[in-house]
C-alpha cells in the first residue's frame, strides 16, 4: 500500500541520488579549467538581426545587424597584467557591402563612417578563475539603405563581420632538466627528461609538444604549436592593415606568423636562443610551426630537478561571419 | 471503457494539432512575375472564324490578345494589322467605343492597342478581346468554294529588364590576404525575365587598371530571342505592321542600357542606325559587352552590388486561321 501510494516519489529519490553520485549534475568550473579550450573571440548573429527577408516599403530602409561577442579565450588576463590589454587595433567592423548604397552608418546608435568597433570598448576579458566563461557584449550596426538607389526587385546582399585581434597563447608546463640523463651511477632521481604532451591553452593557437633534449653543454627544447581555432593568424605588426580604414592591405607574407614574445627556464628568458626566427616571428606551414629554444647547462647542478618552462606566444588573428539578406522592393501606392 | 476514450481523444487532438491542412497561401512578396518567354499572346477564338462560312454572309473574327509579359505595351504602342483577301473578304473595322484601351484605324485595316503586363496585382498580365466583323464576297462563277485566310501580324514596343546581383571582387587571382564576401562567377539564366528576348548568361570578369590602382567590372551579357517573332528595331512597330517598304536592316536590331550600383556602364552598341548604337541579332542571339570605365578602388573589399540590364526592343509576329468560303448553291 505504501508503495502504491509513495511510490513514484521514492523513484525520484533514487533517481536524484543516483545522478549526484555519478557528477551527472552540473557543478562549477574548477580555476584551472578556465587555461583550455581553442577559441578566442567568438561571433554570432543574433536572430532576425540582420532578417533573412526584407520588404523595402519605404524610402529609407534601415538594416540592423547584431551580434553576440563572447571571449572563449584566456586573454587578456584578470590578473595585474599590466600589458594584457586590448588596443586600438582590436575591432570588429562590418564589409561586403555596396558602399553606394548603403550609408550613413551607425555603431551602438553612435553615427560612424565605417561600421566598426573597438573591441576595447566592450566587456570581453579572457576567461579567469573569477570568470570561467569569458567575457560576453553585444554590438550593433545599423546600415540605411536609399530605396530610390535600388531600381531592382530582389537584391541579396551580403554582410560579412571580421574581427582581428591580438592574442596570447601561454603554456607553463613543468619539465626534468637532468644534466646526466646517461649516468652510469644508477642514483634514484627525481623525475625523468621525457617528452610533454599539452591540450590547449584558451587561445586558438595551442601549443601541442614539448620535446627536451640533453646536449652536451646545453638542454634544447623544441616547442611544437598549431592553429586549431578557426581562424586566420596574422603578423602582430601587421594587424593594423586588417581595419578597413587603413591605406595598406594584407599581404600573404603577413599571414602565419606567429612571434615568440617569451621563453623562460627556471625564470631565466632563452627568448634569444629561439630558432628558426625572423625578427622573432615563426611561419606556420599547414597550421604547424616550432620553434628550438636552448639553455646552457648550469655547472653547478649535477642532479636532476623540477622546473617550470614558461612559454608565450603573441599573434594576431581574424575570424569571420556572413549572413545574405534578401531585399524585396514591392512597389506601394 | 472510459481509458479508451481518452486514449482515442487524445490521439485525435495530436493529430488535429499536427495538420497544418489547407493549402500553402503564397505570400505577395514571393510572387516572382519576371520569369518566362512570353510577351504579347494572340489568340483565335474557337468558330471566329468558323471553319465554313457561305459567301456574301457576315462572320465574326474574335481576337483574345493579352500581355503575359511584365513590360506595359503603353498607349498607341500596339499594333494589330488584319490581313485578309481583299477579293473575296471585306473587313468592316468599328470604332470600338466605349475601351480606352483598344482603337482603331479603319482606313489603314489596323487595331491599335495598349495592354498592362503582369504586376503583383495582376499576376497573368491584362486581356483584352477584340471582336472584328468581316464579311464574305462572292467566290466566283467557276468555284464551288475557296480557302481562305485572315491573317493578324502584331506588332509592339517592348523591353525587357533584368535585376540580379555581382560580385565585385576587387582581389580576383586572390593575392591579397583579405576575406572576401563573395567570388565573381558567370551567372545563367534560364527561365527569362518575362519577356521574348531573354538574357541567357552574363560573364563577369575584372579588369585590372594598374596604373590607377583600380578594377573595371566587364561584363559579357548574351541576349537570345526565345520568342515566337522576330525582333524590330524600336519605335518602328508602326511602320512593320503597314503598307510602307521595309528595310531589312531594321530586323534582329535592339538597344542596351546596363547598371552596375545605378552607374551605367559603357556597352559597345556597334550597329549604329541615326545616331543611335544597337545589337544586331544573328541567328536570334547576340552578345553585348559593357565596362564601368571608371573604375573601382581595388582597396576596397569585395562587395555585392545590384547590376540592372534593360533591353528596349520592337516585336512583331503572326497568327493566321484558315476557313472556306462555300458557294449558295441553288439548283
Amino acid at each position: 500500500m505504501i508503495y502504491k501510494k509513495y511510490g513514484k516519489y521514492i523513484f525520484l529519490l533514487i533517481l536524484l541520488l543516483a545522478l549526484v553520485g555519478c557528477n551527472l549534475l552540473p557543478t562549477a568550473k574548477r580555476g584551472s579549467e578556465a587555461f583550455t579550450g581553442t577559441e578566442g573571440i567568438v561571433m554570432n548573429f543574433l536572430p532576425n538581426r540582420p532578417p533573412d527577408k526584407i520588404i523595402a516599403d519605404a524610402t529609407q530602409l534601415e538594416i540592423p545587424i547584431m551580434i553576440e561577442v563572447r571571449n572563449r579565450g584566456a586573454f587578456p588576463s584578470s590578473e595585474e597584467r599590466a600589458f594584457d590589454r586590448w588596443n586600438e587595433n582590436d575591432i570588429i567592423f562590418v564589409s561586403g557591402f555596396d558602399p553606394i548604397l548603403f550609408l550613413d552608418w551607425k555603431v551602438d546608435d553612435r553615427s560612424e563612417d565605417t561600421p566598426k568597433a573597438l573591441i576595447g570598448r566592450r566587456s570581453l576579458d579572457g576567461k579567469g578563475p573569477l570568470n570561467p566563461e569569458g567575457g560576453y557584449d553585444t554590438i550593433e550596426f545599423v546600415g540605411t539603405l536609399y530605396v530610390d538607389n535600388l531600381k531592382i526587385d530582389r537584391f541579396k546582399p551580403s554582410f560579412l563581420v571580421t574581427a582581428c585581434y591580438h592574442y596570447f597563447t601561454r603554456a607553463n608546463p613543468t619539465i626534468c632538466i637532468d644534466p646526466e640523463p646517461y649516468s652510469l651511477t644508477g642514483e634514484k632521481k627525481v623525475c625523468q627528461v621525457e617528452d610533454i604532451t599539452l591540450s590547449s591553452q584558451g587561445a586558438p593557437i595551442a601549443i601541442t609538444k614539448v620535446e627536451e633534449e640533453i646536449l652536451k653543454e646545453s638542454i634544447q627544447f623544441r616547442i611544437h604549436f598549431k592553429n586549431l581555432g578557426n581562424g586566420e593568424v596574422i603578423k602582430l605588426d601587421s594587424l593594423n592593415k586588417c581595419s578597413p580604414d587603413s591605406d595598406e592591405i594584407l599581404d600573404r607574407k603577413d599571414i602565419d606568423l606567429v612571434k615568440i614574445s617569451n621563453v623562460r627556464v627556471s625564470g631565466g628568458s632563452i627568448t634569444g636562443s629561439c630558432k628558426p626566427t625572423d625578427q622573432g616571428y615563426v611561419r606556420l606551414f599547414e597550421n604547424e610551426g616550432f620553434v628550438i629554444c636552448s639553455m646552457p647547462k648550469r655547472d653547478d647542478v649535477k642532479t636532476a630537478y623540477n622546473t617550470p618552462l614558461f612559454i608565450e606566444l603573441e599573434y594576431g588573428y581574424r575570424t569571420s561571419i556572413s549572413k545574405t539578406v534578401e531585399i524585396i522592393n514591392v512597389p506601394t501606392g | 471503457m472510459e481509458k479508451k476514450y481518452l486514449i482515442i481523444i487524445l490521439i485525435m487532438i495530436f493529430l488535429v494539432a499536427g495538420c497544418k491542412g489547407g493549402k500553402k497561401q503564397t505570400l505577395i512578396s514571393d510572387i516572382e512575375l519576371q520569369k518566362g518567354f512570353d510577351g504579347l499572346t494572340i489568340e483565335l477564338l474557337k468558330n471566329a472564324p468558323p471553319p465554313t462560312i457561305f459567301e456574301n454572309s457576315p462572320f465574326p473574327v474574335i481576337i483574345k490578345l493579352q500581355n503575359k509579359g511584365v513590360r506595359d505595351i503603353k498607349k498607341d504602342e500596339g499594333v494589330l494589322s488584319i490581313g485578309v483577301e481583299k477579293d473575296y473578304v471585306k473587313l468592316n473595322l468599328g470604332a470600338f467605343e466605349d475601351n480606352d484601351k483598344i482603337s482603331s484605324k479603319p482606313e489603314e485595316d489596323k487595331v491599335i492597342f495598349s495592354l498592362d503586363g503582369k504586376s503583383l496585382i495582376n499576376p497573368v498580365g491584362e486581356q483584352e478581346i477584340v471582336e472584328l466583323n468581316l464579311e464574305t464576297k462572292n467566290v466566283g462563277a467557276q468555284s464551288e468554294s475557296r480557302i481562305s485566310n485572315v491573317f493578324v501580324v502584331a506588332c509592339y514596343e517592348y523591353g525587357t529588364k533584368l535585376g540580379t546581383e555581382i560580385c565585385v571582387d576587387t582581389d580576383i587571382h586572390n593575392l591579397k590576404a583579405r576575406q572576401k564576401a563573395c567570388n565573381a562567377k558567370d551567372l545563367a539564366f534560364s527561365n527569362g525575365q518575362g519577356a521574348p528576348v531573354a538574357i541567357t548568361k552574363i560573364e563577369t570578369d575584372m579588369l585590372p587598371d594598374i596604373d590607377n590602382n583600380k578594377i573595371k567590372p566587364h561584363f559579357i551579357i548574351h541576349i537570345e530571342n526565345k520568342g515566337n517573332g522576330e525582333v524590330i528595331m524600336s519605335g518602328s512597330y508602326d511602320k512593320i505592321c503597314s503598307e510602307k517598304s521595309l528595310d531589312y536592316k531594321e530586323f534582329n536590331l535592339l538597344s542596351a542600357k546596363v547598371f552596375l550600383s545605378e552607374i551605367e556602364l559603357e556597352c559597345i552598341l556597334p550597329r549604329e542606325v541615326d545616331g543611335k548604337g544597337f545589337i544586331k541579332l544573328k541567328d536570334k542571339k547576340s552578345i553585348v559587352r559593357c565596362t564601368l570605365n571608371k573604375g573601382i578602388d581595388e582597396n576596397l573589399g569585395s562587395y555585392i552590388a545590384p547590376l540592372r540590364v534593360e533591353l528596349s526592343y520592337g516585336y512583331t509576329f503572326t497568327v493566321s486561321r484558315e476557313f472556306t468560303i462555300e458557294k449558295i448553291l441553288e439548283y
